[in-house]
């Protein structure tokens, strides 16, 4: 830039800038500056108007044009020049006073970064953000989570260098959050061999629209692309950042960072996501209810003019979730309770007195002391010994022997037995008295204790006392009076060897009382512990629905359903019970409703619930039922369930994958076909479209498996 | 192509997320090296004699990189607002630097045209003592003419009007939006008051219009060149503190690193 013309441009009328200079002169200003300039530490030369030079013998004036030329008085004698100037205070340059600004914004900077670091509220100061409100409730001081982190000059600095402190950072997560499981830090908490398991089979699974190629997605994963083979895994802070404020939601993931890892791309949930695979219907139902049979018969036939709707029986749980199955009383009682406390059926026999030949026995010189052989009622007596009488007799060592050497004996027929199996039935038949002995004589404790030792180490001790705390022994001491009254005098004679006492000696009840009380008791007594004449047995009925003791008698049972090649005489008995109880046409018709699951690991198990949600389980998909019930209309379940409309033919009373054809439970619950054809996500897309906004993966699925 | 490199930027951040990497941590060390290779240009300033490129050249790509900071910065803190004391300082810091360097921009491309529009191209640190060389001019022979016409009208109007029009810089901001408004109000101020004067104070008055006017121009240099040299007077001080506190916010995100790859 050069000075115009109207200004003076001379070298010799202007002063000599330094603009570079920190320092000016402070008569600048006025349009004189100092020729020397301030000294760089800004102090005034206090210098003259001019440096005269000498002129042969004399000094010449050389002040500048701009000064005002050359004076009149000219220099001194000793060449001084005789106008000094007078002392200024100097100014800085705009270049300077930027630097000094800059300098002591630079120095207050570091000062307050200091102040910051060594304060102590530093946490505080240094914190990049309010925690979300569930961390903040718990967490207090930095180190609770960013271990190593206590101290300044150790931790935060040495931290900032070492790497390694990552993964112990999600440890320390790790440590409240022990839902997660041992893999918590592996994708989705699985190992990468379960991972690998289901991406092959989801390779199996078909596509139910074209795969469509989400160009970010596979861009993504060619660049960027992680590796879930990782041994360290992933940090927690991958996916949840943390520090952003109360309200942050630490699980925001979009759709396309949850497929980066995925094997499988596609554009959104109603364009290219899998088909679902036979979801929901996994396994059969818990409780065996025909929807197609109700619904296609039995609500048609009933007299009733009342709409059946799926909330008659279908409810949400308290979150919403599931649809719970509504309580037995609001549901299935109205047309099965008297099915349950049917009286047409037999109980179930816990001591028998079983039909023996007696004049063989008596022929061939077996002394079996008093047998109730002439009641004309007791035509339904069996010849064989209950389930449940074996499990005591099996606490008597003698008993295996003769239960093996009776093996394939009719019990009412020993015309043609030998004459060690008629011994057989001759001590069969005081093991059944001494076992009817020990019952009356010492009750409840005789029970438990003979149970617990054949029971033991297969069912548990709470079951077995309930089981032999049912024992009614009262109505035991009443069935011994009525049908063996000499039973007491006789076992104890046994014992001492004394004679046996003969009928005769004692008091024998007339046909006519006994007749009277077993027919006060079948028609007062249809549910409960009674006395069945006609088969000489102490029986029992249900209550009602979910009878205690019939389930309990469910469950011991249940655990004899074993592999068969390894069954001890014990579970074989117990099988013997199960078939017994579990029958659908046994007394309580216990199977006709709750399905029993076994499979080659675990024993039979009844299903007495329908499907219990578990509160602490994640699975990788999550449904929730309640807003969709609520927005849509009554019949909102026929949207998404439809009726499965070509059923397999019937070809039993009861479906397969319930009873099988020899009337008892089928026991696998994968083998099924649902009421309902398998769910399809069309339906589902066309609210959870990427218009609505509601096609997010995490709307439906769980990242966190466990 | 601060455009494509910033859509550049923009493309990948988005892959970087979308693959659940620390887009933050990347972004963070590439805003770094920017901010620091920005203030080296400052310090290329200082250090001519180096020959470290020509300065245009850092000039133009100070330009570039300081442009793209905006996007880094934006990806790094995730289009957010910051809620921590030191990020949200700076934060602060990195929107004044940046914005008074748009602004410098602005002023650097625009002021010098502006400046060969009016009035005579004068070095800066001289337009003090043309001020006063003006001034000294104007007060001789303003007082000369006193002395010669035992009128005080012009000189009464010059004590009053145009001293303190003379002795200082005057109207700065009207001069940086281009307002001619107090210079013609002024002129105008004495044309209309030279109708009480006689021809002799007439002519003093016609050379006083042309001193306003050079005067005026002169002041008009001063408001455009001081706003050239001034608006660095916000960038390169908060530069400085934007790197001390860059500095510092590196050490605590390191320090307290969660660990994504």
């Amino acid at each position: 830039m050069s000075d115009g013309p109207s200004h003076a441009s001379s070298f010799d009328e202007n002063d000599y800038a330094r603009p570079n200079q920190p320092w000016q002169c402070g008569w600048a200003a006025e349009g004189h500056a100092c020729p020397l300039g301030p000294t760089p530490r800004g102090l005034c030369r206090s210098a003259y108007e001019c440096s005269p030079y000498k002129d042969r013998e004399s000094w010449v004036c050389a002040r500048t044009q701009a000064r005002g030329g050359t004076c009149d008085e000219g220099p001194l004698p000793d060449g001084t020049c005789c106008k000094q100037i007078q002392r200024c205070q100097p100014t800085r340059s705009v270049l300077s006073r930027r630097g000094v600004l800059s300098f002591t914004v630079f120095a207050a900077s570091i000062a307050l970064a200091l102040i910051i670091l060594g304060s102590p509220n530093r946490q505080r100061l240094v914190s990049p953000g309010e925690l979300t409100s569930q961390h903040s409730q718990v967490v207090d001081r930095c180190e609770e989570c960013h271990p190593g982190t206590v101290s300044f000059a150790s931790g935060w600095l040495h931290d900032s260098i070492d790497d390694n402190e990552a993964q112990p950072q999600s440890d320390q997560c790790l440590q409240c959050h022990t839902e997660l499981g041992p893999n918590a830090k592996q994708p989705h908490g699985q190992t990468s061999a379960i991972l690998a398991e289901l991406t092959t089979l989801r390779g199996k699974q078909p596509t139910e629209s074209p795969h469509r190629y989400n160009g970010e997605v596979t861009t993504a994963k060619a660049i960027f692309s992680q590796s879930a083979d990782s041994q360290a895994g992933l940090a927690c802070a991958t996916c949840h950042r943390e520090h952003r404020g109360k309200m942050a939601d630490l699980k925001a993931l979009t759709n396309e960072q949850c497929q980066v890892c995925h094997a499988e791309s596609f554009r959104g949930f109603s364009d290219g996501h899998p088909a679902f695979a036979a979801y929901p219907y996994k396994r059969r139902t818990r409780l065996y209810f025909d929807h197609l049979s109700h619904y296609g018969e039995h609500f048609a036939a009933a007299e009733t003019t009342r709409a059946r709707k799926c909330s008659d029986c279908h409810q949400p749980d308290s979150a919403g979730r599931y649809m719970l199955v509504k309580e037995f009383d609001s549901t299935c009682a109205e047309c099965h309770s008297h099915q349950i406390q049917d009286d047409t059926t037999l109980g179930i026999a816990a001591i028998s007195l079983p039909a023996l030949d007696v004049d063989a026995l008596r022929k061939n010189g077996r002394e079996i002391g008093q047998w109730p052989r002439d009641y004309p009622l007791h035509v339904e007596a069996a010849s064989t010994i209950s389930p449940l009488q074996r499990l005591l007799l099996q606490s008597y060592e003698e008993y295996e022997a003769i239960q093996t050497s009776l093996s394939g004996i009719d019990l009412g027929d020993l015309r043609d037995a030998d004459s060690i199996q008629l011994q057989s039935v001759e001590s069969l038949v005081w093991l059944l008295k001494e076992s009817l002995y020990d019952i009356v004589k010492k009750g409840h404790p005789e029970i438990h204790r003979r149970l617990t030792s054949v029971l033991r180490g297969q069912v548990s001790e709470p079951r077995i006392a309930t089981l032999a705390n049912s024992y009614p022994v009262v109505i035991a001491i009443e069935m011994q009076e009525v049908w063996l009254p000499l039973l007491l005098a006789e076992v104890e004679a046994r014992r001492t060897g004394a004679e046996l006492p003969q009928a005769d000696a004692v008091a024998t009840p007339g046909p006519g009382r006994v007749i009277q009380k077993e027919r006060r008791e079948s028609e007062m007594l249809a549910s409960g512990w009674y006395l069945h004449g006609s088969s000489l047995s102490l029986r029992y009925r249900p209550n009602g629905h979910a009878d205690p003791l019939l389930k309990t008698l469910v469950d011991i049972s249940a655990r004899g359903v074993v592999n068969e090649s390894r069954s001890t005489p014990t579970q074989l008995t117990l099988h013997d019970l199960f078939d017994q109880v579990a029958s659908p046409f046994a007394a309580g018709r216990c199977t006709k409703c709750h399905s029993v699951d076994h499979d080659q690991n675990t024993p039979a198990s009844a299903n007495w619930e329908p499907y219990q949600p578990p509160l602490d389980q994640h699975k990788f998909t999550r449904f929730s039922h309640a807003p969709h019930v609520t927005l849509l209309s009554d019949d909102a379940c026929s949207k998404c369930h439809l009726f499965n409309a070509a059923p397999a033919p019937a070809t039993s009373l009861f479906r397969t994958e319930f009873i099988d054809s020899r009337w008892r439970p089928a026991m696998n619950p994968l083998s099924f076909e649902s009421n309902f054809i398998s769910m399809s996500n069309i339906g589902c897309a066309e609210c959870h479209s990427d218009e609505s906004g509601r096609d997010r993966c995490l709307t439906c699925h769980n990242y966190h498996v466990h | 192509m601060v455009v494509v490199a910033a859509l550049m930027l923009v493309w990948c951040s988005g892959l970087m997320t979308t693959s659940l990497r620390d887009t933050a941590r990347t972004s963070g060390w590439g805003l770094f090296a920017m901010i620091c290779f920005l203030a080296a240009y400052n310090l290329r300033k200082k250090l001519p004699f180096l020959h470290l490129g020509a300065s245009a050249t850092w000039l133009q790509l100070h330009i570039y990189f300081g442009l793209l900071t905006a996007v880094v910065f934006g990806v790094h803190v995730g289009w957010r607002v910051p809620n921590g004391l030191v990020e949200s300082l700076l934060t602060t810091l990195y929107l004044f630097v940046f914005v008074s360097g748009v602004i410098g921009l602005f002023l650097s491309r625009s002021l010098p045209k502006r400046l060969t529009t009016r009035g005579e191209e004068v070095l800066f640190e001289r337009i003090p003592i043309y001020r006063k060389r003006i001034q000294a001019e104007v007060e001789a022979f303003v007082f000369d003419g006193l002395e010669a016409s035992e009128s005080t009208a012009v000189s009464q109007f010059y004590t009053d009007r145009l001293r303190p029009f003379f002795s200082q810089t005057r109207n700065y901001w009207q001069h940086l939006v281009q307002s001619n408004r107090s210079r013609f109000g002024l002129l105008k101020e004495m044309q209309a008051y030279g109708r009480y004067l006689n021809d002799s104070e007439r002519e003093v008055m016609m050379r006083l219009v042309t001193s306003v006017e050079a005067k005026d121009d002169l002041d008009y240099q001063f408001s455009l060149q001081a706003t050239l040299k001034y608006w660095l007077f916000v960038h390169v001080p908060l530069t400085y503190a934007l790197l001390v506190f860059a500095v510092l916010h590196l050490l605590l995100v390191s320090a307290f690193a969660g660990g994504i790859s």
